[in-house]
């Protein structure tokens, strides 16, 4: 009879383990700021392509052009300071380029470049030069029987317009996100629940070998409710050891302690976003992505300012139209929901003002106008 | 009447009422017992048939094998080894649409996408198939 007992008790705890943890909502909606002051600044460059990515460091905006491989440094006031690097097999010359972002808390102001063959470059953003370079080593080739907790199923995340963030965890261990590589689980035309329960988000590199050595983090309840397969991306931002990670269609932001020890989520719907999003089990490698990307809004940006305390989250009411917006969460309370300019990018914060671009630069015979916006949130 | 006699019918038929009281009792108890064996039984066997159902589950959820599909095997048979000025060589490179927003979709290594048509990424960036 005890033991009748004791293993109906096991079986109960066993079943109550696989049920879902309360999370907590914390924060409230204390709106201090409607309206914001936009000084726009357009920057001119010749003999580049427009396309690449922007990032923010030591007070300067890079425009990283993808086709010539050539990083241009400017000013917060919009002057053109420097251009280096270039396509080639040269020293410190970079022969292809898909994005390249600064490592957001390294000492050594390094940066990543990654390309089309997922080979990694490591450059000094203060001196200007090529480190090494090396392909990432996510064990494609032992991938057989692999688990979700296997580097050998990931690759870098499939939809980087938004931006991709490195930390580093250590001196030579770096954080970056990952995504499945669908066609290398065992139902590549379909998700299984395990997926969600099982699979990681982030991927930690061993910078000296390139290896992949562990995948972390979890992916939110939403995508078990609602699963949305070709919209897996996100941005998250880091302080100290809390880690803010918010989805591309997700409305909350997770505040975890790192790497997935939930604490507590923040933060409320964006104003008139479209999540008309389709849910499915099917991966059909790319027309639901691009059927979806034809209306819906995703969350673009995630941001934690040190010098005044705020998480800044942006994002597009809809990619269509790129109509876009920017909330502002000060102790986990919302502060500020307002509209940007199209296709809005949030770079920075200095000296009492944000910094932004509009991330599809405006294209004219022979030039590209770079599109700067420099913010500043009234009451 | 003798008296002796009557005490002794007495006291045998009080040992004799005593034995029947015990021996009904007992034949209580066993058949309690038997009815109680038959329940624990029951229960028991209903016990490890849930767990023998929630062990196979939780087999058949927690094994995955990976295999390498025939429409993959295909493609990398066509597609171009591409390693040039990497230590080691051998990789395959399969190429894979990456959808864009802004510009057009480009073909990566192991992308997300449709398949690229076998060029190798490094010199094919526009117009996946």
């Amino acid at each position: 009879m005890k033991k009748f007992i004791g293993i109906i008790v096991i079986l109960f705890f066993w079943g109550a383990c696989e049920k879902n943890a309360v999370i907590v909502h914390v924060g409230k909606m204390c709106i201090k700021y409607s309206n914001t002051e936009i000084d726009t600044i357009c920057v001119s460059l010749e003999n580049s392509s427009g396309m690449g990515n922007f990032y923010f460091n030591d007070s300067i905006i890079t425009f990283v052009d993808e086709m010539n491989c050539r990083f241009y440094d400017i000013s917060l006031d919009g002057q053109l300071i420097d251009s280096y690097f270039g396509k080639g097999n040269g020293k410190d010359e970079i022969r292809s380029l898909l994005f390249a972002y600064p490592i957001e808390n390294d000492s050594l102001n390094r940066g990543i470049i990654v390309d089309n063959n997922d080979i990694v470059t490591v450059f000094n953003m203060k001196h200007k030069n090529i480190d090494y370079s090396k392909r990432l080593d996510f064990g494609w080739e032992n991938r057989k029987h692999a688990q979700y907790n296997s580097p050998s199923l990931y690759n870098i995340p499939s939809f980087t317009d938004f931006g991709v963030s490195f930390y580093l965890k250590s001196d030579s261990l770096l954080i970056f996100p990952v995504n499945i590589v669908n066609r290398m689980t065992s139902t590549p035309d379909r998700i299984v629940n395990k997926r969600y329960k099982k699979g990681a988000i982030w991927g930690k590199l061993n910078l000296h070998t390139m290896k992949v050595t562990e995948v972390v983090g979890k992916f939110p309840e939403i995508y078990k409710e609602k699963p949305v397969p070709h919209m897996e991306f996100f941005q998250y931002a880091c302080s100290n050891h809390i880690v803010y990670v918010n989805h591309g269609i997700d409305s909350l932001i997770y505040v975890y302690k790192y790497p997935d020890e939930l604490q507590y989520t923040i933060g409320y719907e964006c104003l008139n976003i479209n999540r008309d999003y389709t849910f499915t089990k099917t991966i059909d490698y790319g027309n639901i992505l691009e059927s979806d990307l034809q209306h819906v809004g995703v969350n673009s940006g995630l941001m934690f300012c040190s010098e005044n305390n705020t998480l800044c989250r942006t994002y597009v009411k809809s990619i269509a139209t790129g109509l876009s917006g920017m909330q502002i969460y000060e102790n986990n309370d919302l502060v500020a929901d307002v509209e940007m300019p199209a296709f809005f990018k949030l770079l920075g914060y200095k000296n009492g003002y944000y910094y932004g671009v509009c991330f599809i630069p405006k294209e004219e015979m022979e030039t590209t106008n770079l599109i700067l916006y420099k913010i500043k949130f009234v009451d | 009447m003798n008296f002796s006699f009557y005490c002794k019918n007495i006291e045998i038929d009080r040992i004799k009422r005593t034995t029947i009281k015990h021996l009904q009792n007992n034949e209580k108890y066993f058949v309690l017992l038997s009815e109680k064996n038959n329940n624990m039984r029951k229960i028991k066997f209903l016990v490890a048939s849930l767990l023998f159902c929630a062990m196979s589950y939780a087999g058949y959820m927690g094994y995955e094998r990976v295999t390498m599909s025939e429409a993959e095997r295909f493609m990398q048979a066509n597609v171009e080894a591409l390693t040039s000025g990497e230590s080691g060589g051998g990789h395959v490179v399969a190429c894979y649409c990456k959808t864009r927003i802004v510009g057009p979709n480009i073909c990566v290594d192991q992308g997300n996408g449709r398949y690229c048509g076998g060029d190798p990424c490094d010199s094919h960036d526009g117009n996946c198939r």
